[in-house]
């Protein structure tokens, strides 16, 4: 289990960087964190001609908050936004997702980007990015443009970006002050990718007592994360009792196609995607609702 | 006699008294006592500072690396194999196929001595056909791993396609065979009645037949297997450095393949990164390594890995067990039958061991009067059966502990109300099962007393179930215990040896054929040759794992090597303790009788200036011989049997069936215990082995044989986070068959754990309502999200 | 084949080393550097024998290219006894049989040798979370967590004797 021979460059500036994508294209692989690609090189089932590693870009490692989104720059490894005071604040429910990333080594190294890139179905941060709303920030010598999470996933690893672009950084959608938000999933061991993951986030209208807004993502339910606005549109003004939210929750399977795999069956999925929205959505609606008291 | 003791918790053992009385002619003082000692390790000062040397740490100048051209298809007929192009690249010397390897190309032998069956053997490289992915079909030499790796990328071999056989059930219909000049896939079987056998079952109140199934799992020890073979052209002699378990064994299978004189074959095992038995028995690349060094006269190094530890190396447990269980309305077992169906993968590296050893573990720790067992070996387009931890033990155990759950419910007993009418009660010992040892000795239970450790269990575990279920049900928990009994019948067969030599300083060295994956039998020996010597720990070294060094071994597995070398050290020790006090007395010419042995020195007792220390004594003797030792070799006369008992508290969390262990309680009678530290490891080791064949392990294949886990990611091994701490409660009840009464231990944690944690599940999903049975290991969440969907039969159960 | 000369600072001490790109970090310490107790078990990341710290922090051996530590500071298990005494981490494993075969032990060393610079008095449960990324066979991590809880009793006095 070695990697096979590659070419390897370490560009010290953006432009080189995107120059070498233009030049090699689909031959390249961009290596960040390496806790993906690593993995598949060292078992070639990756064969790349070229590996363009882009550690030694300058100004790619900082968490910032730019408008209404907090902006996650492409080096920015795993560790670093889970102990964001940044995101605790703004987006407190990422480094909560961060926590059930892998493990201690591995969210050292590994990036929040290359996560969200990489678009493994059941990885965490594809589905808060979603959940959250956001763009990609992405670069070409072409040009640059950004991406939405709903136009970015195709399918199983599969995304929009084309092979001479690069993701420099994510943004994500920061929700209302006082919001609420949860994120639970189902993993057989500690750290490992979920067999099923639920994100929500709760905006509640304090005055009227209802929720204001309410967006529920599900992860490893398919060849991409998936947010679901319809099913949830029945809680949107409405006092979250516990029925209701579990009717909801009930619902979701409509919205899903999960596989059979080797690790759960597509019936246990949607179980566990019925079960898992209902706890969220009830987390997310109780922060909400705590804060609410607190800062009342 | 039962003493309570938490892991970890120093010196509450009790020690054996009396040693060995009466055996020698001088004052057996023993002025220091180790045996029964919780001692940190001498091994591990090294180990923790990285210094270790493990066959992959190993490198000579002028060193090949080798790497292995493995089978995709699980059946296939090879067409013809290219490695031209593999030739021409960088770094390549040479790519083999078992066409040039001519005469080597034969089959290798079996592991172990068993002539029950006509066995199928794989050789070294397929040559007209291959039987599993991952089978060995070329090699290349390179000058590292990398080149050697894009060199294997190249070989181009085609392959004809031909059916596979993966279900075992299928397998023994003959359809597909994967052995066709056997003309069947059942390469052998077995059979064995205990009284009236199945007739039997027409005396019983209520009999339960069920369909149980074992899933197949990997040993999956953290070092991969390796291997790093030399020539010494000047000696003639051909040096094998080998992450093994035996490395006698080893010696053996390379003598019989390369016809080379044994006194021409060195193995060494130098740090082994854990055996769990699988690293036992011959492996093509031991031979092609070892061969291709000798043929080339340059160093040959293959380090396995991961990926090559799941295609490649031996795998267990799979079996499909037909059985019918007879018991009186009272819950007494009136017989048992089993007849099953043992996987053997594509060959029979270790002949029929496990299917053996689950037959004679069948009766567990209960009176059984009438037991019929019949087994048949079949061949499936698998990966090669061979031992794993327990080998067949936790087989046998899961059997007789499902089917008495099963029966506790259908007769409306408690699960723990049935065991107590069935274990063997201690005035029944010795208790003759009526079973037979591979050797032919009758499995004879001789000591213990099996309702006290169980009765400890139950007063550990009980009082704690109702407050866990409360404050589980607050949270839409339900909460269940589990409770199983079993027998660890160990160290059956075989012989190990150990010398002793005195060195001129006063220290000794102690020489083996034991080998150590991890069971630190440097500190655990010590403490046995100390004692027995009288003389410090400290001055105590233990050699093992070198062929060169003591020439008759057998090596570690089955428990056995405290029983087998633990009693061939302490006679070696005395034998040493006489010839020294002998000498003394010759050199002070004073009768032995009159001598005492303190503190390292010997001397006519009341007149300490007359004293030798025992390096003078040595000394004197190296004046007319070349060297001090003493030898002896041990084989314990049938085998050791040590009681222990399991109990577990498990939490369900009955919307997503993840399970989380809460408490769990071991009762193990291991005898005499030489170093309580070590033993408790070994136990909690191999329990969290077992809960991973339970909950999380199992190999799975497509209908084409191709793996569906051969990574770490979708292969499930027990984490730390999901582990619990266990508790343990010991008994010690000398074993009768060797002088120190030492009992195996190394696989009793593993023995009940499957049978514990599957009637615990079963237990908490009762509270909810829920009335299942499983069936078949693992249980894994979704097997509990079914039999809850089901509200009672789990999909295996049903599928049967 | 092009290879790179890098600079590494291997345990405190400076090592030029010339390599392949595609060498794993991992292999670079075993094999040119001499450092063997570093361990391969998984090579895809998951096992964690392989852990070191990269400028202090734990990252995969085996998912890291030497390259990518050139200008780098690498501790391995080697680095981890100063002056010929175990650290307190080393030395409770040996206390508590926090090891058998030893072959995952560099990687749980290193591990909890971060834990504890970060979390001093971390709590079992937080230590077997910790730990959750290191795979042990043989011990079945109960005596692994006792180890670093005696590191963790051994800092504390430590820092109550050297305040």
């Amino acid at each position: 289990m070695k990697p096979p021979a590659f070419e390897y460059y370490c560009p010290e500036t953006l432009d080189e960087a995107l120059g070498l994508l233009a030049q090699y294209g689909a031959e390249a692989k961009v290596l960040a964190g390496g806790q993906s690609l690593m993995p598949m090189l060292n078992m070639r089932l990756s064969h790349p001609g070229v590996v363009i590693d882009i550690n030694r870009l300058p100004d790619l490692d900082r968490v910032t908050v730019e408008g209404t989104s907090l902006r996650v720059g492409a080096l920015v490894r795993h560790a670093e936004l889970e102990h964001s005071a940044l995101a605790a604040t703004h987006c407190p429910i990422l480094p909560a997702a961060e926590r059930l990333v892998a493990h201690l080594a591995i969210r050292q190294r590994g990036t929040v980007v290359g996560s969200v890139v990489h678009a493994d179905p059941a990885a965490e941060l594809p589905l808060v990015w979603l959940t959250l709303g956001g763009e990609l920030e992405v670069r070409s010598t072409r040009g640059s443009r950004t991406i939405a999470p709903e136009a970015f996933y195709l399918g199983y690893f599969m995304t929009d970006l084309s092979p001479d672009e690069l993701a420099v950084a994510v943004r994500f959608e920061r929700p209302a002050a006082g919001h609420g938000w949860a994120i639970e999933e189902f993993a057989r061991r500690a750290g490992d990718f979920a067999l099923c993951a639920a994100a929500a986030v709760v905006e509640w209208d304090a005055t009227r007592g209802v929720v204001q807004r309410v967006r529920l993502g599900l992860g490893g339910v398919g060849g991409a994360p998936v947010r679901l606005d319809e099913a949830v549109a029945p809680l949107v003004g409405a006092v979250p009792e516990a029925a209701l939210v579990r009717e909801v929750a009930h619902r979701v399977g409509q919205y899903l196609d999960p596989p059979d795999d080797l690790h759960a069956s597509r019936a246990f999925r949607l179980h566990l995607a019925e079960v898992l929205s209902e706890r969220a959505l009830r987390a997310a609606t109780r922060r909400a609702q705590a804060k609410e008291v607190q800062g009342a | 006699m039962v003493a309570r003791v938490w892991a970890g918790a120093p010196g509450l053992w009790p020690r054996k008294g009396g040693g060995l009385s009466g055996r020698g002619a001088c004052r057996f003082a023993a002025q220091v006592e180790y045996i029964g000692q919780r001692r940190t390790r001498v091994e591990d000062a090294r180990l923790v500072q990285g210094q270790g040397r493990y066959v992959s740490d190993l490198a000579w100048p002028g060193q090949l690396v080798m790497a292995v051209v493995r089978s995709t298809h699980a059946h296939a007929r090879i067409r013809s194999i290219d490695g031209s192009e593999a030739l021409r690249s960088r770094g390549v010397f040479g790519v083999y196929t078992a066409r040039d390897l001519g005469a080597l190309n034969h089959p290798m032998p079996m592991g172990i001595v068993d002539n029950s069956f006509e066995p199928a053997l794989q050789t070294p490289l397929a040559a007209d056909k291959v039987r599993y992915v991952g089978e060995p079909v070329a090699v290349v030499l390179a000058e590292d791993r990398y080149l050697a790796e894009d060199a294997v990328e190249k070989v181009r071999v085609e392959y004809e396609p031909l059916e596979p056989v993966i279900d075992l059930a299928e397998a023994a219909m003959d359809r597909v065979l994967v052995h066709e000049a056997r003309g069947s896939n059942v390469l052998g079987g077995f059979e064995h009645t205990v009284g009236a056998g199945e007739a039997a079952l027409a005396n019983a109140d209520v009999v339960l037949e069920e369909v149980l199934r074992i899933g197949r799992v990997s040993g999956q020890p953290m070092e991969p297997r390796g291997v790093v073979a030399r020539y010494d052209a000047e000696q003639g002699v051909l040096e094998v450095y080998l992450g093994t378990q035996s490395a006698h064994g080893a010696k053996g299978h390379l003598v019989a393949m390369l016809g080379l004189p044994p006194e021409k074959v060195r193995v060494v095992a130098p740090d082994v990164g854990g055996g769990f038995g699988v690293k036992m028995g011959a492996y093509p690349e031991d031979i092609l390594a070892a061969y291709l060094a000798l043929t080339l006269g340059r160093p040959v190094k293959w380090a396995g890995d991961r990926l090559e530890e799941f295609l490649a190396t031996n795998q267990e447990r799979e079996a499909l067990h037909r059985v019918k269980l007879g018991v009186q309305r009272d819950g007494r077992i009136v017989a048992l039958v089993d007849r099953f169906l043992q996987d053997c993968g594509a060959y029979t590296p270790m002949g029929s061991l496990i299917a053996h050893t689950t037959a004679i573990n069948l009766a567990g720790a209960y009176r059984v009067p009438n037991l019929y067992v019949s087994y048949q070996l079949v061949a499936t387009n698998k990966v090669p059966v061979g031992p794993y931890r327990g080998a067949g033990r936790p087989q046998g155990h899961f059997i007789i502990e499902r089917m008495l759950d099963r029966a506790a419910d259908r007769l409306g007993l408690s699960r723990i109300e049935i065991r107590r009418r069935n274990l063997i009660p201690p005035d029944a010992m010795p208790y003759d099962t009526g079973l037979v040892l591979r050797t032919g000795d009758p499995i004879a239970y001789d000591t213990g007393n099996f309702p006290e450790g169980f009765e400890a269990l139950l007063a550990a575990l009980e009082p704690r179930l109702e407050a866990r279920r409360q404050a589980a049900r607050r949270q839409g928990r339900w909460v269940g215990l589990g409770v199983a009994n079993y027998v660890e019948i160990s160290a059956a067969g075989g012989f190990e040896g150990a010398i002793v030599e005195a060195r001129p300083d006063g220290t000794f060295v102690v020489f083996t054929g034991a080998v150590a994956q991890g069971q630190g039998h440097r500190t655990a020996l010590a403490q046995v040759v100390a004692e027995r010597l009288g003389v410090p720990f400290e001055s105590v070294t233990v050699v093992e794992g070198d062929t060169a060094l003591i020439a008759r071994g057998v090596g570690t597995f089955s428990s056995r090597t405290m029983v087998m070398a633990g009693n061939a050290a302490s006679q070696a020790a005395i034998a040493m303790r006489q010839e020294l006090m002998a000498a003394a007395a010759r050199e002070l010419e004073v009768a032995v009788e009159d001598f005492e042995w303190e503190e390292g020195r010997i001397g006519v007792r009341g007149v300490p200036a007359s004293a030798l220390t025992v390096g003078e004594v040595v000394q004197r003797l190296l004046r007319s011989q070349d060297r001090v030792r003493t030898e002896a070799y041990f084989s314990a006369k049938g085998a050791t049997y040590g009681f222990g008992s399991h109990g577990v508290i498990v939490e369900v969390d009955p919307a997503t069936g993840g399970v989380s262990l809460r408490d769990y309680v071991m009762v193990h009678d291991g005898g005499q215990v030489i170093n309580p530290l070590l033993a408790d490891g070994q136990i909690i080791g191999a329990a969290v082995q077992g809960i991973g064949t339970a909950l999380y392990e199992e190999i799975r294949y497509d209908p084409q044989g191709q793996p569906l886990n051969t990574t770490y990611l979708d292969y499930l091994l027990p984490g730390s986070a999901e582990m619990p701490d266990f508790e343990l409660i010991h008994q010690r009840y000398a074993a009768t068959n060797n002088p120190e009464g030492f009992k195996g231990l190394g696989e009793a944690g593993i023995i009940p754990s499957m049978a514990v944690v599957l009637s615990a599940v079963e237990d908490a999903l009762a509270t909810g309502g829920v009335s299942a049975f499983f069936s078949a290991t693992p249980v894994t969440p979704e097997a509990i999200f079914e039999a809850i969907n089901q509200g009672g039969a789990s999909h295996e159960a049903a599928s049967v | 084949m092009t290879t790179r000369q890098i600079r590494l600072t291997v345990n405190g001490q400076e090592r030029m080393v010339e390599v392949e790109p595609r060498w794993l970090l991992a292999d670079v310490l075993r094999e040119r550097l001499g450092l063997t107790g570093t361990h391969l078990g998984c090579e895809h990341g998951v096992c964690g024998a392989c852990t070191v710290l990269l400028d202090g922090r734990p990252v995969r051996s085996c998912l890291l290219l030497a390259v990518q530590a050139d200008g780098h500071a690498v501790t391995t298990v080697e680095g981890l006894a100063q002056d010929g005494a175990l650290s307190p981490v080393q030395e409770g494993f040996r206390q508590e049989h926090g090891l058998q075969c030893g072959f995952c032990t560099p990687g749980f060393l290193i591990t909890a040798t971060y834990l504890l610079e970060q979390n001093p008095r971390p709590t079992r449960e937080e230590i077997r979370e910790a730990l959750s990324g290191n795979l042990c066979r043989c011990t079945g991590y109960q005596n692994i967590v006792n180890a670093v809880e005696w590191a963790v009793r051994q800092l504390a006095e430590r820092n109550v004797s050297q305040p």
